[in-house]
Protein backbone atom coordinates (compact mmCIF):
# COMPACT_ATOMS: atom_id res chain seq x y z
CA UNK A 1 0.00 0.00 0.00
CA UNK A 2 2.86 2.69 1.14
CA UNK A 3 4.92 1.53 -1.76
CA UNK A 4 1.77 1.99 -4.32
CA UNK A 5 1.46 5.56 -2.38
CA UNK A 6 5.45 6.36 -2.82
CA UNK A 7 5.27 5.06 -6.53
CA UNK A 8 2.30 7.00 -7.43
CA UNK A 9 3.53 10.00 -6.02
CA UNK A 10 7.05 9.72 -7.80
CA UNK A 11 5.60 9.30 -11.16
CA UNK A 12 3.65 12.47 -10.92
CA UNK A 13 6.52 14.18 -9.75
CA UNK A 14 8.53 13.05 -12.32
CA UNK A 15 5.95 14.00 -15.45
CA UNK A 16 5.63 17.39 -13.17
CA UNK A 17 9.28 18.07 -13.67
CA UNK A 18 8.72 16.87 -17.49
CA UNK A 19 6.17 18.68 -18.41
CA UNK A 20 7.81 21.73 -16.67
CA UNK A 21 10.72 21.22 -18.84
CA UNK A 22 8.84 21.25 -21.55
CA UNK A 23 7.33 24.54 -21.35
CA UNK A 24 10.26 26.17 -20.67
CA UNK A 25 12.21 24.39 -23.85
CA UNK A 26 9.51 26.37 -25.90
CA UNK A 27 11.17 29.11 -28.00
CA UNK A 28 14.19 28.48 -25.52
CA UNK A 29 17.95 28.97 -27.76
CA UNK A 30 20.98 27.65 -26.89
CA UNK A 31 24.34 28.13 -28.07
CA UNK A 32 27.09 25.40 -26.94
CA UNK A 33 30.74 25.70 -27.64
CA UNK A 34 33.38 23.58 -25.79
CA UNK A 35 32.79 23.66 -22.51
CA UNK A 36 30.37 27.03 -22.44
CA UNK A 37 26.54 27.55 -23.25
CA UNK A 38 24.97 30.67 -24.16
CA UNK A 39 21.04 30.39 -23.66
CA UNK A 40 18.23 33.38 -25.05
CA UNK A 41 20.11 36.08 -26.20
CA UNK A 42 17.91 39.65 -26.77
CA UNK A 43 18.05 43.01 -27.44
CA UNK A 44 15.44 45.49 -27.28
CA UNK A 45 14.54 47.13 -30.16
CA UNK A 46 15.27 50.58 -30.98
CA UNK A 47 13.71 53.71 -32.57
CA UNK A 48 15.08 54.68 -36.19
CA UNK A 49 17.59 57.36 -34.79
CA UNK A 50 19.16 55.14 -32.22
CA UNK A 51 23.16 54.98 -31.76
CA UNK A 52 23.05 52.16 -29.31
CA UNK A 53 21.62 49.49 -28.55
CA UNK A 54 22.12 46.57 -25.57
CA UNK A 55 22.43 42.81 -25.55
CA UNK A 56 21.60 40.39 -22.80
CA UNK A 57 21.90 36.57 -22.69
CA UNK A 58 19.64 35.12 -20.20
CA UNK A 59 22.66 32.76 -19.10
CA UNK A 60 26.24 31.98 -20.08
CA UNK A 61 26.95 28.56 -18.02
CA UNK A 62 30.31 27.21 -18.07
CA UNK A 63 30.09 23.28 -17.45
CA UNK A 64 33.74 22.80 -17.54
CA UNK A 65 36.46 22.45 -15.39
CA UNK A 66 38.33 25.01 -15.38
CA UNK A 67 37.58 28.91 -15.22
CA UNK A 68 36.98 30.85 -18.43
CA UNK A 69 37.42 34.25 -19.60
CA UNK A 70 35.36 36.41 -21.72
CA UNK A 71 37.73 38.78 -23.10
CA UNK A 72 35.59 41.01 -25.58
CA UNK A 73 32.77 40.67 -28.31
CA UNK A 74 32.16 41.95 -31.58
CA UNK A 75 29.49 42.29 -34.02
CA UNK A 76 28.93 43.95 -37.45
CA UNK A 77 25.98 45.98 -37.09
CA UNK A 78 27.98 48.31 -34.66
CA UNK A 79 31.05 50.24 -34.50
CA UNK A 80 32.01 49.54 -31.17
CA UNK A 81 30.89 46.85 -28.71
CA UNK A 82 31.91 46.74 -25.20
CA UNK A 83 30.95 44.57 -21.66
CA UNK A 84 29.10 47.01 -19.68
CA UNK A 85 27.39 46.83 -16.22
CA UNK A 86 24.99 49.34 -14.81
CA UNK A 87 25.70 49.98 -11.03
CA UNK A 88 23.65 52.18 -9.13
CA UNK A 89 25.05 54.05 -6.33
CA UNK A 90 23.31 56.54 -3.97
CA UNK A 91 20.75 56.73 -6.13
CA UNK A 92 22.73 57.58 -9.24
CA UNK A 93 22.80 55.10 -12.17
CA UNK A 94 26.31 54.50 -13.62
CA UNK A 95 27.81 52.21 -16.89
CA UNK A 96 31.04 50.91 -15.89
CA UNK A 97 33.03 49.13 -18.57
CA UNK A 98 33.84 46.01 -17.51
CA UNK A 99 37.59 44.33 -19.66
CA UNK A 100 37.02 40.95 -18.66
CA UNK A 101 35.05 38.46 -17.64
CA UNK A 102 35.88 35.15 -15.81
CA UNK A 103 33.34 32.44 -15.69
CA UNK A 104 34.59 30.16 -12.73
CA UNK A 105 33.86 26.21 -13.04
CA UNK A 106 30.21 25.26 -13.12
CA UNK A 107 29.36 28.42 -12.62
CA UNK A 108 27.20 30.97 -14.78
CA UNK A 109 26.93 34.97 -15.23
CA UNK A 110 23.60 36.51 -16.27
CA UNK A 111 22.89 39.79 -18.62
CA UNK A 112 19.65 41.21 -17.71
CA UNK A 113 18.04 44.58 -17.75
CA UNK A 114 20.23 47.46 -15.60
CA UNK A 115 23.12 45.67 -14.97
CA UNK A 116 25.31 43.24 -17.07
CA UNK A 117 24.55 44.42 -20.42
CA UNK A 118 26.73 44.46 -24.10
CA UNK A 119 26.77 47.62 -25.49
CA UNK A 120 26.36 48.51 -28.61
CA UNK A 121 27.85 52.00 -29.80
CA UNK A 122 27.77 53.06 -33.41
CA UNK A 123 24.41 51.15 -34.25
CA UNK A 124 25.08 51.07 -38.10
CA UNK A 125 20.99 50.13 -38.70
CA UNK A 126 18.20 50.26 -36.24
CA UNK A 127 17.39 47.45 -34.05
CA UNK A 128 14.14 45.95 -35.81
CA UNK A 129 11.96 43.93 -33.65
CA UNK A 130 11.37 40.57 -33.79
CA UNK A 131 14.89 40.57 -36.28
CA UNK A 132 17.94 38.84 -35.24
CA UNK A 133 21.52 39.88 -35.70
CA UNK A 134 24.80 37.52 -35.12
CA UNK A 135 27.49 38.47 -32.38
CA UNK A 136 30.56 36.65 -31.37
CA UNK A 137 31.66 36.05 -27.77
CA UNK A 138 35.49 36.02 -27.43
CA UNK A 139 36.99 33.72 -24.60
CA UNK A 140 40.74 33.10 -24.08
CA UNK A 141 42.31 30.12 -25.01
CA UNK A 142 38.99 28.76 -26.52
CA UNK A 143 37.97 30.61 -28.82
CA UNK A 144 34.84 32.40 -30.62
CA UNK A 145 31.61 31.15 -30.01
CA UNK A 146 28.99 33.16 -32.28
CA UNK A 147 25.46 33.31 -30.90
CA UNK A 148 21.88 35.10 -32.82
CA UNK A 149 20.62 37.75 -30.75
CA UNK A 150 17.02 38.21 -30.98
CA UNK A 151 15.67 41.91 -31.14
CA UNK A 152 12.43 41.94 -29.11
CA UNK A 153 10.00 45.29 -28.70
CA UNK A 154 10.58 47.31 -26.08
CA UNK A 155 8.05 45.84 -23.96
CA UNK A 156 9.50 42.83 -23.76
CA UNK A 157 10.72 41.67 -20.18
CA UNK A 158 12.64 38.02 -20.01
CA UNK A 159 11.64 38.04 -16.66
CA UNK A 160 7.98 37.38 -18.01
CA UNK A 161 6.74 34.74 -19.88
CA UNK A 162 3.11 36.63 -20.14
CA UNK A 163 4.88 39.40 -21.65
CA UNK A 164 6.61 36.84 -24.27
CA UNK A 165 2.94 35.56 -25.39
CA UNK A 166 1.72 38.65 -25.66
CA UNK A 167 4.12 39.86 -28.57
CA UNK A 168 3.44 36.88 -30.48
CA UNK A 169 -0.38 37.44 -31.14
CA UNK B 1 -1.40 75.40 41.64
CA UNK B 2 -1.11 79.19 40.01
CA UNK B 3 2.65 77.99 39.69
CA UNK B 4 1.73 74.72 37.59
CA UNK B 5 -1.11 76.44 35.75
CA UNK B 6 1.54 79.44 34.45
CA UNK B 7 4.42 76.99 33.70
CA UNK B 8 1.85 74.69 31.74
CA UNK B 9 0.99 78.04 29.61
CA UNK B 10 3.87 79.23 29.14
CA UNK B 11 4.94 75.96 27.82
CA UNK B 12 1.92 76.04 25.57
CA UNK B 13 2.49 79.32 24.05
CA UNK B 14 5.79 78.09 23.36
CA UNK B 15 4.91 75.18 21.51
CA UNK B 16 2.57 76.98 19.42
CA UNK B 17 5.07 79.74 18.59
CA UNK B 18 7.70 77.24 17.34
CA UNK B 19 5.48 75.35 15.26
CA UNK B 20 4.05 78.25 13.98
CA UNK B 21 8.05 79.39 13.01
CA UNK B 22 8.02 76.00 11.62
CA UNK B 23 5.20 76.43 10.00
CA UNK B 24 5.55 79.37 8.41
CA UNK B 25 9.39 78.62 7.96
CA UNK B 26 8.68 75.52 5.52
CA UNK B 27 6.07 77.11 3.69
CA UNK B 28 8.50 79.99 2.36
CA UNK B 29 11.39 77.38 1.62
CA UNK B 30 9.16 75.49 -0.31
CA UNK B 31 7.92 78.77 -2.08
CA UNK B 32 11.20 79.64 -2.60
CA UNK B 33 12.49 76.06 -3.98
CA UNK B 34 9.38 75.97 -6.17
CA UNK B 35 10.11 79.45 -7.46
CA UNK B 36 13.38 78.07 -8.99
CA UNK B 37 11.58 75.40 -10.17
CA UNK B 38 9.27 78.14 -12.25
CA UNK B 39 12.71 79.68 -13.61
CA UNK B 40 14.53 76.94 -14.86
CA UNK B 41 13.33 77.46 -19.01
CA UNK B 42 12.84 73.63 -20.44
CA UNK B 43 11.73 73.11 -23.98
CA UNK B 44 9.40 70.26 -25.46
CA UNK B 45 10.32 68.73 -28.52
CA UNK B 46 8.73 70.84 -31.02
CA UNK B 47 10.87 73.69 -29.54
CA UNK B 48 8.43 75.01 -27.22
CA UNK B 49 9.29 76.41 -24.11
CA UNK B 50 7.56 74.31 -20.88
CA UNK B 51 6.92 75.08 -17.85
CA UNK B 52 5.51 73.32 -14.76
CA UNK B 53 2.41 75.07 -14.83
CA UNK B 54 1.52 73.38 -17.65
CA UNK B 55 0.89 70.06 -15.66
CA UNK B 56 -2.43 71.70 -14.53
CA UNK B 57 -4.28 69.36 -12.06
CA UNK B 58 -2.23 66.01 -12.94
CA UNK B 59 1.09 64.96 -11.40
CA UNK B 60 3.75 64.71 -13.53
CA UNK B 61 6.26 61.81 -13.01
CA UNK B 62 10.09 62.75 -13.97
CA UNK B 63 12.81 60.99 -15.24
CA UNK B 64 16.37 62.08 -15.97
CA UNK B 65 18.57 60.37 -18.68
CA UNK B 66 19.66 60.59 -22.26
CA UNK B 67 18.95 58.83 -25.41
CA UNK B 68 22.57 57.22 -25.59
CA UNK B 69 21.40 55.13 -22.75
CA UNK B 70 20.22 51.60 -24.29
CA UNK B 71 20.05 50.08 -20.83
CA UNK B 72 18.52 51.91 -17.88
CA UNK B 73 16.87 54.50 -19.16
CA UNK B 74 14.62 52.02 -21.58
CA UNK B 75 14.23 49.67 -18.65
CA UNK B 76 12.59 52.46 -16.02
CA UNK B 77 11.07 54.39 -18.56
CA UNK B 78 9.02 50.93 -19.97
CA UNK B 79 8.39 49.94 -15.84
CA UNK B 80 6.48 53.27 -16.24
CA UNK B 81 4.76 52.47 -18.83
CA UNK B 82 3.48 49.19 -17.63
CA UNK B 83 3.29 50.83 -14.01
CA UNK B 84 1.03 53.42 -15.37
CA UNK B 85 -0.94 51.12 -17.64
CA UNK B 86 -2.42 49.23 -14.55
CA UNK B 87 -3.09 52.43 -12.42
CA UNK B 88 -3.94 55.12 -14.81
CA UNK B 89 -4.80 53.59 -18.30
CA UNK B 90 -6.28 56.89 -19.32
CA UNK B 91 -3.85 59.40 -17.96
CA UNK B 92 -5.83 61.04 -16.30
CA UNK B 93 -3.87 61.66 -13.23
CA UNK B 94 -0.53 61.20 -14.26
CA UNK B 95 2.09 62.78 -17.05
CA UNK B 96 4.73 60.50 -17.72
CA UNK B 97 7.99 63.09 -18.44
CA UNK B 98 11.48 62.04 -19.84
CA UNK B 99 14.12 65.08 -19.39
CA UNK B 100 16.95 64.40 -21.28
CA UNK B 101 20.07 66.01 -19.17
CA UNK B 102 22.25 65.45 -22.40
CA UNK B 103 21.56 68.49 -24.54
CA UNK B 104 24.74 68.56 -26.79
CA UNK B 105 23.52 64.95 -28.54
CA UNK B 106 19.91 64.97 -27.42
CA UNK B 107 18.22 67.56 -30.24
CA UNK B 108 14.68 67.58 -29.86
CA UNK B 109 14.29 65.80 -33.06
CA UNK B 110 16.31 62.47 -31.32
CA UNK B 111 14.10 62.87 -28.24
CA UNK B 112 11.27 62.75 -30.19
CA UNK B 113 12.38 59.90 -32.09
CA UNK B 114 13.50 57.64 -29.01
CA UNK B 115 10.02 58.56 -27.56
CA UNK B 116 8.34 57.06 -30.09
CA UNK B 117 8.91 53.78 -29.38
CA UNK B 118 7.43 53.03 -25.73
CA UNK B 119 4.02 51.94 -25.99
CA UNK B 120 2.61 55.19 -23.73
CA UNK B 121 2.49 59.15 -24.96
CA UNK B 122 6.39 60.46 -22.65
CA UNK B 123 6.51 64.12 -22.98
CA UNK B 124 9.70 64.66 -23.97
CA UNK B 125 11.74 67.85 -22.46
CA UNK B 126 15.90 69.20 -22.52
CA UNK B 127 17.12 72.86 -21.60
CA UNK B 128 20.20 74.40 -22.21
CA UNK B 129 23.11 72.94 -19.37
CA UNK B 130 22.59 75.76 -17.48
CA UNK B 131 18.39 75.23 -16.86
CA UNK B 132 18.97 71.34 -16.42
CA UNK B 133 21.56 71.72 -13.64
CA UNK B 134 19.20 74.37 -11.87
CA UNK B 135 15.95 71.96 -12.45
CA UNK B 136 17.83 68.96 -11.07
CA UNK B 137 19.53 70.62 -7.90
CA UNK B 138 16.21 72.19 -7.12
CA UNK B 139 14.19 68.59 -7.51
CA UNK B 140 16.90 66.44 -5.82
CA UNK B 141 18.33 64.75 -9.10
CA UNK B 142 21.90 65.26 -9.91
CA UNK B 143 23.65 64.84 -13.40
CA UNK B 144 27.15 64.55 -14.90
CA UNK B 145 28.80 63.55 -18.00
CA UNK B 146 31.50 60.77 -17.89
CA UNK B 147 33.79 61.53 -20.88
CA UNK B 148 37.85 60.99 -20.64
CA UNK B 149 38.69 62.43 -23.82
CA UNK B 150 36.79 65.58 -25.18
CA UNK B 151 36.52 64.19 -28.63
CA UNK B 152 34.98 61.00 -27.89
CA UNK B 153 31.30 61.83 -29.08
CA UNK B 154 30.23 58.07 -27.08
CA UNK B 155 30.63 59.53 -23.51
CA UNK B 156 28.34 58.38 -20.97
CA UNK B 157 25.67 60.64 -18.49
CA UNK B 158 25.61 59.41 -14.84
CA UNK B 159 22.31 60.48 -13.45
CA UNK B 160 19.80 59.66 -11.11
CA UNK B 161 18.03 56.80 -11.25
CA UNK B 162 14.57 57.05 -9.76
CA UNK B 163 11.63 59.38 -10.84
CA UNK B 164 10.35 62.28 -9.20
CA UNK B 165 6.32 63.28 -8.82
CA UNK B 166 5.92 67.11 -9.22
CA UNK B 167 2.50 69.52 -9.58
CA UNK B 168 2.49 72.38 -11.11
CA UNK B 169 2.58 74.30 -7.39
CA UNK B 170 6.59 73.04 -7.78
CA UNK B 171 6.00 70.63 -4.63
CA UNK B 172 8.06 67.61 -5.71
CA UNK B 173 8.47 64.33 -3.85
CA UNK B 174 11.22 61.67 -4.95
CA UNK B 175 10.06 58.51 -5.99
CA UNK B 176 11.49 55.12 -4.24
CA UNK B 177 13.72 53.54 -6.78
CA UNK B 178 11.87 50.05 -8.22
CA UNK B 179 13.35 48.05 -10.91
CA UNK B 180 9.92 46.40 -11.46
CA UNK B 181 6.79 47.76 -13.36
CA UNK B 182 4.64 45.92 -9.94
CA UNK B 183 6.61 47.81 -6.92
CA UNK B 184 6.87 50.99 -9.19
CA UNK B 185 3.21 51.38 -9.52
CA UNK B 186 2.61 50.37 -5.53
CA UNK B 187 5.73 53.57 -5.20
CA UNK B 188 3.57 55.22 -7.41
CA UNK B 189 0.83 55.39 -5.25
CA UNK B 190 2.03 55.77 -2.40
CA UNK B 191 4.35 58.87 -3.25
CA UNK B 192 0.82 60.22 -4.48
CA UNK B 193 -1.12 59.68 -1.68
CA UNK B 194 1.41 61.97 0.44
CA UNK B 195 1.34 64.54 -2.54
CA UNK B 196 -2.38 64.64 -2.12
CA UNK B 197 -2.57 65.29 1.79
CA UNK B 198 0.42 67.30 1.81
CA UNK B 199 -1.45 69.52 -0.78
CA UNK B 200 -4.60 69.97 1.30
CA UNK B 201 -1.88 71.13 4.27
CA UNK B 202 -0.61 73.83 2.35
CA UNK B 203 -4.29 74.87 1.31
CA UNK B 204 -4.91 75.58 5.27
CA UNK B 205 -0.86 76.90 6.03
CA UNK B 206 -1.73 79.53 2.70
CA UNK B 207 -4.13 81.11 5.29
CA UNK B 208 -1.15 81.98 7.54
CU1 LIG C 1 26.11 50.43 -21.46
Amino acid sequence: MNQKLFFTTNILILTTIAFVSIISDIGAKNYTYKQVNASDPWARATSKLAKTGAVYIKNIHNKGKNAVKITGFSANIAKKVQLHNTVVKNEVAKMQHIEFLEIGPNKSVQFNPGGLHIMLMGLKRPLEKNSHFPLIIKFEKLGNLEIMVDIKNIGWSQKKPSNYKHVHH
Amino acid sequence: MKKIIYSILIILVFSALSFGVFFISDHYAQKWQSNKLFKAKLYDVNGKTWSIKSLKDKLGIIYFGYTFCPDACPTALNNLTIALEKIDSKKLQFEPIFISVDPNRDKPKIIKDYLSSFDTIILGLTGTDRDLKSFTFNIGATYSLSREDPEDENYLVNHTVGFFMITSKGASLPIPYRNNPEDLARAIEQIKSIQMSNSKFKKISSIF
